[in-house]
């Protein structure tokens, strides 16, 4: 159980996932191919939380579970951008970057980094990739002729919550090895909770805005 | 040193996370504003588009309605009123009691018959001008002028350079041109006073001109009052249905002109 310092990194925000995945089981039978990958981004956001908790508890260094995390999600988030990107050259991109990003996590982890630290090369790398995306998605919208309001399209919700979270936490995930490196001092021990208070703050904002995408998803 | 960048780095960290987070945010809210703002747009365009299409089929409907009033009017008016006039007649020459040199003579029935025929070719050409099925634009055309002149031949002036293509011209796209040639002088004779009409017709750049011109009291076009009146309304559904394009020249006290220009090859439609 985490101490009350802890309680909205280690436990609200946490939990929080189920409020998403529960309104995309809810909406499962209108939800398409775009949106169940977010579906199951969210559960794979669900099950590595329950691992990294998990493996906390028996004081066992969870980073490794962070670096195949990265991959995971960059694959997932690579394929919802491939289904909702229309431009052919753009997931041409994408399916090369699908290739490449993995290799270079790998090639990080096994030269570079230790995978018992944090990912402070690929990770921000992949955000920055993420919210590359999801431009590339707004500058879709913004040339479409768009015959619904912008709010009735489930995709728009997902794709802000997505841009909103990985801009904030590009600064988290570059200072992370850093603040934690200096943990055993007082003060760096604070700037590291309030980093991921930030960072949880992000997160929590990212459900609730996938919740919302899901809530109003209907079959077309 | 170290002490006071300790101090300081909360703020940073807050500031460029907030910073960044307050970009995001008014990026989508301004994103947002903007995508409803043109979707306000199109569908006001839309609604536009609309009123407009609504108004033309209106004054296509008002102006049947007219036409069938006029037609129903003729008939009653001028060849109902002969034809009883011609019973009554009739009827007075089984009267015995009506002394022989009262009775009209039968040249007298001839011409009332012969007024009553007249009566019918002109309601009857009124409603699909013969000229057009028979000897093709052009002589529909001097037809009109002939019938609107009665014998003022000075008051209209027809120079057709362009017979060679108006005369193979589809029906219906002769017809529209007839019609809204016909609106024009009528809109010219009830409203502008005018005593002269000009209507030349003549090829350039492959494309049909018709000029037409009066030089009667012409109107204000940024008026709001004088909004476009059913004949006007009329002459733009035909011509839309034709695929005509056309602009008007017009000032109050300066006459009225209005240019009238047809691809021969592009003027689809019916038939």
């Amino acid at each position: 159980m985490p101490s009350a310092k802890f309680i909205f990194v280690g436990l609200i925000v946490p939990v929080s996932v189920l409020i998403p995945i529960s309104f995309a089981v809810f909406k499962y039978k209108h939800a398409d191919r775009a949106l169940l990958l977010i579906f199951y981004y969210l559960l794979l956001d669900g099950l590595i939380n329950l691992l990294a908790a998990f493996l906390a508890g028996r004081k066992i260094n969870n980073l490794p579970l962070l670096h195949i995390f990265t991959i995971l999600e960059f694959l997932l988030l690579s394929f919802f951008y491939i289904k909702i990107l229309k431009e052919a050259l753009i997931r041409k991109i994408i399916r090369f970057l699908m290739v490449i990003f993995p290799l270079i996590c790998i090639i990080n982890f096994t030269f570079f980094q230790s995978i018992f630290r944090f990912n402070t090369y690929t990770r921000p790398l992949e955000v920055l990739v993420v919210m590359a995306y999801s431009l590339a998605y707004f500058a879709q919208i913004n040339e479409a002729d768009n015959e619904k309001r912008w709010s009735s399209n489930p995709l728009n919700w997902i794709n802000t919550g997505v841009l909103l979270y990985f801009s904030g936490a590009l600064f988290v995930y570059s200072f992370s090895n850093l603040t934690v490196a200096y943990i055993v001092s007082p003060k760096y021990f604070l700037l590291n909770l309030l980093i991921w208070n930030i960072h949880a703050a992000l997160l929590l904002a990212m459900y609730l805005l996938f919740s919302w995408g899901f809530y109003i998803c209907r079959k077309t | 040193m170290q002490k006071d960048v300790g101090e300081n780095i909360y703020v940073l960290v807050i500031m460029c996370t907030g910073g960044i987070a307050l970009l995001v945010i008014s990026f989508v809210i301004l994103f947002i504003r903007n995508q409803n703002k043109l979707l306000q747009q199109r569908e006001s365009l839309h609604q536009v588009a609309m009123d407009h299409q609504k108004n033309l089929l209106h004054a296509v409907i008002h102006s049947q309605e007219e036409e069938r009033k006029r037609i129903g009017q003729d008939l009653h008016d001028e060849v109902g009123g002969s034809l009883s006039n011609l019973r009554m007649l009739i009827n007075r020459l089984d009267n015995s009691d009506v002394a022989e040199n009262d009775v009209p003579q039968a040249g007298f029935y001839k011409q009332l018959i012969d007024k009553i025929i007249e009566n019918v070719r002109n309601i009857s050409h009124n409603l699909s001008p013969p000229g057009l099925e028979l000897f093709g634009f052009s002589e529909a055309l001097e037809e009109m002028k002939d019938v609107i002149s009665k014998g003022h031949d000075s008051l209209i002036s027809i120079t057709n350079h362009a017979a060679m293509s108006t005369d193979t011209l589809p029906k219906h796209v002769a017809l529209a041109l007839i019609r809204v040639l016909q609106e024009l002088v009528t809109n010219t004779l009830k409203h502008s006073g005018a005593n002269y009409i000009g209507i030349s017709l003549f090829m350039k750049n492959n494309l049909l001109s018709i000029h037409y011109t009066d030089n009667g009291i012409g109107y204000n076009m940024d008026d709001k009052k004088s909004k476009k009146g059913m004949g006007m309304q009329n002459i733009e559904s035909r011509l839309m249905l034709i695929n005509a394009r056309y602009s008007v020249k017009t000032r109050a006290g300066e006459g009225f002109s209005m240019f009238i220009y047809l691809d021969p090859q592009k003027a689809i439609g019916p038939n």
